[in-house]
């Protein structure tokens, strides 16, 4: 299994416009192209996921992640926000780096505890946060994968 | 032999306890005087009110005749002390309990002759070592390894549908006759018997099974397992024991989530663990376990510090799907009933406390010895010295006393799962499982 597989060029936006919490969710749901009420959907469901405690892992990276019937497979988007946005994350630092995970509740393949496990590894190396701060482009984060997400 | 045991609490009181019933002559010191009656009236033991660390009160506890010093409190420092301040009586074998994992991180830090400590204990990162076998051996209760791991015991319940329910020992070995796995005890309706060859396996015994290493796949088949392999463990709590085991984990890279319910103990954690997801919340929300996909995991660890959450955590576990479970129960009283309600296998600081000590407690030919939760049950390995009675015999001859049997015999790098025409020899390490009544009996047979 190899992270890049499941990156779409068009679910990746390196310029967060949003300034707060609920609004990056939004945002960060917006990639995914779903319709309205598929969103409305998602919106309560990762609210609730992150009421029972934020997934701001530290070290500027949240991972957003539910299962949802409005999704038939599992879907990921990543967003970027240079300015950082309070995120209630676990060292109460800003976060810059957000990784959305919406998985069907029940998958065949049953992909979703591998690619948040993937995600946060690939996050926590050393390097990453720096890497990802230099992206200029789209591609040059599914290259970051290709080279790292394996 | 006489033993000074540092510090009443779960761990000392336990020790204490294993100790006795080893015929040896202890003395507990702690500074609470309730702790200290508690233990007076419990065990047969002597006790003294004072700290360890200073060498009047161990004066009073009869360090000077002792032989082995046991600094067991929950506070790393104070045991350390308490080695130090007996480091001038001679022939004294001390052993202090440190937990800390700043301690072990750099060799700087711990140099145990310095501190006049022999023998370094950790139990927290004994009990992840523990949980690890555990995981790896998914379907068994207890694990307990001799010869470096090349001798398994492990405990296990009969599956519906296993191939030897409804069977009898004496068929079975004739079936299996060439596989090297020996049924050492059988745990049924609360009492542990040694088997013989007419008992008859029911589905939901307990059993102990001796095999090789290579073999446990085998042993784990005919109890109704399928063997399987641990990819995604999902770990609760923030403990000294949950830091251990996620350290391992990721060393055997495993994919490990690890939920925190205390936001700064979340934190560091998750700045020292680099390869584990840790997260913040609250370990018996069920939905946050759901959400969190518990069901999908391979194994599930409950270690938090307060047993009522643990067990109630892992039902949940359990119900979601979690395909093992394993609890951290404090409790003695609990560890049965974590059975009854269908949890796989529970782990105890206490117990692995005390299998971590009783290791180092060497009494003439005694090289090693495991206890298991649950049971008064003992397996001990003896070296067979040339005093042995039963040396170059074989094990029909030798007549080993009823409520014990010999697990394995461990010549050199060979071992053997023995059956009665197999000889002893001088030398031998060999593996005996021995009920409490036959534990006496069974030390003669191994003189040093």
């Amino acid at each position: 299994m190899h992270l890049r597989e499941f990156f779409a060029p068009d679910a990746i936006s390196l310029a967060l416009h949003a300034t707060e919490k609920d609004e990056i969710l939004k945002e960060l749901i917006g990639l995914l192209k779903l319709d309205e009420k598929s969103d409305a959907m998602l919106y309560k469901m990762l609210k609730r996921r992150e009421n029972l405690g934020s997934t701001g892992i530290g070290r500027g990276i949240a991972i957003p992640h539910c299962r949802s019937l409005v999704v038939q497979r599992l879907r990921v988007a990543y967003g970027r926000k240079p300015e950082g946005v309070d995120f209630r994350a676990i060292d109460e630092k800003p976060v810059y780096n957000f990784f959305l995970i919406v998985a069907p509740p029940l998958e065949v393949s049953n992909q979703y505890l591998p690619v948040l496990g993937k995600i946060a590894q690939f996050a926590k190396e050393p390097e990453v946060p720096d890497r990802l701060e230099s992206l200029r482009a789209p591609e040059q984060f599914l290259t970051l994968l290709d080279e790292k997400g394996a | 032999m006489h033993v000074v045991v540092v510090g009443a609490g779960e761990v000392g009181y336990h020790v204490a306890d294993r100790l006795v019933g080893l015929q040896h002559d202890v003395v507990v010191v702690d500074v609470e005087p309730r702790r200290l009656e508690y233990v007076a009236n419990h065990l047969d033991v002597a006790v003294v009110e004072g700290s360890g660390t200073s060498m009047a009160t161990l004066e009073e506890a009869g360090i000077q005749k002792a032989a082995l010093l046991l600094a067991v409190t929950n506070v790393d420092e104070v045991n350390l002390v308490t080695c130090m301040s007996a480091r001038e009586v001679e022939a004294l074998t001390t052993v202090a309990r440190v937990s800390n994992p700043t301690f072990y991180r750099d060799a700087r830090n711990l140099r145990p002759a310095a501190f006049g400590v022999d023998v370094l204990i950790n139990p927290e990162r004994e009990l992840a070592l523990e949980t690890v076998r555990l995981l790896k051996t998914t379907a068994a209760t207890d694990v307990a390894v001799f010869a470096g791991g090349a001798v398994q015991l492990l405990g296990l319940m009969v599956a519906p549908g296993a191939p030897v329910a409804g069977r009898r020992l004496v068929d079975l070995a004739a079936e299996h006759g060439d596989r090297p796995i020996l049924t050492v005890a059988v745990e049924r309706d609360g009492a542990t018997i040694v088997p013989r060859g007419d008992t008859e396996i029911r589905v939901g015994d307990h059993l102990f099974v001796a095999t090789k290493a290579g073999e446990v796949a085998t042993a784990l088949e005919l109890v109704g397992y399928q063997p399987a392999t641990v990819r995604r463990v999902m770990v609760t709590g923030g403990s000294t024991e949950a830091y251990y085991l996620s350290h391992l984990l990721q060393q055997h890279r495993v994919q490990t989530t690890l939920l925190i319910e205390d936001r700064q103990r979340a934190q560091d954690l998750a700045e020292e663990l680099d390869k584990v997801l840790v997260l913040h919340g609250d370990a018996t929300d069920v939905e946050l376990l759901e959400l969190e996909g518990v069901g999908g995991a391979d194994g599930f660890v409950a270690l938090t510090e307060h047993d009522e959450i643990n067990i109630l955590s892992s039902l949940v576990a359990k119900r979601a799907g979690a395909r093992q479970v394993i609890t951290l129960v404090n409790k003695r009283d609990y560890i049965p009933l974590a059975r009854h309600i269908g949890l796989d296998a529970a782990v105890s600081p206490r117990l692995s406390a005390a299998n971590a000590i009783l290791r180092h407690v060497r009494r003439g030919s005694v090289t090693r010895v495991a206890t298991f939760e649950g049971s008064d049950a003992e397996a001990i390995a003896f070296t067979v010295s040339p005093a042995s009675p039963i040396a170059g015999k074989s094990l029909a001859e030798a007549g080993i006393p009823a409520g014990a049997i010999v697990a394995a015999i461990v010549r050199g790098t060979e071992v053997v799962v023995p059956r009665g025409h197999d000889r002893i020899e001088v030398g031998d390490s060999v593996v005996v499982f021995t009920l409490p009544e036959a534990a006496q009996a069974v030390s003669e047979y191994f003189p040093a």
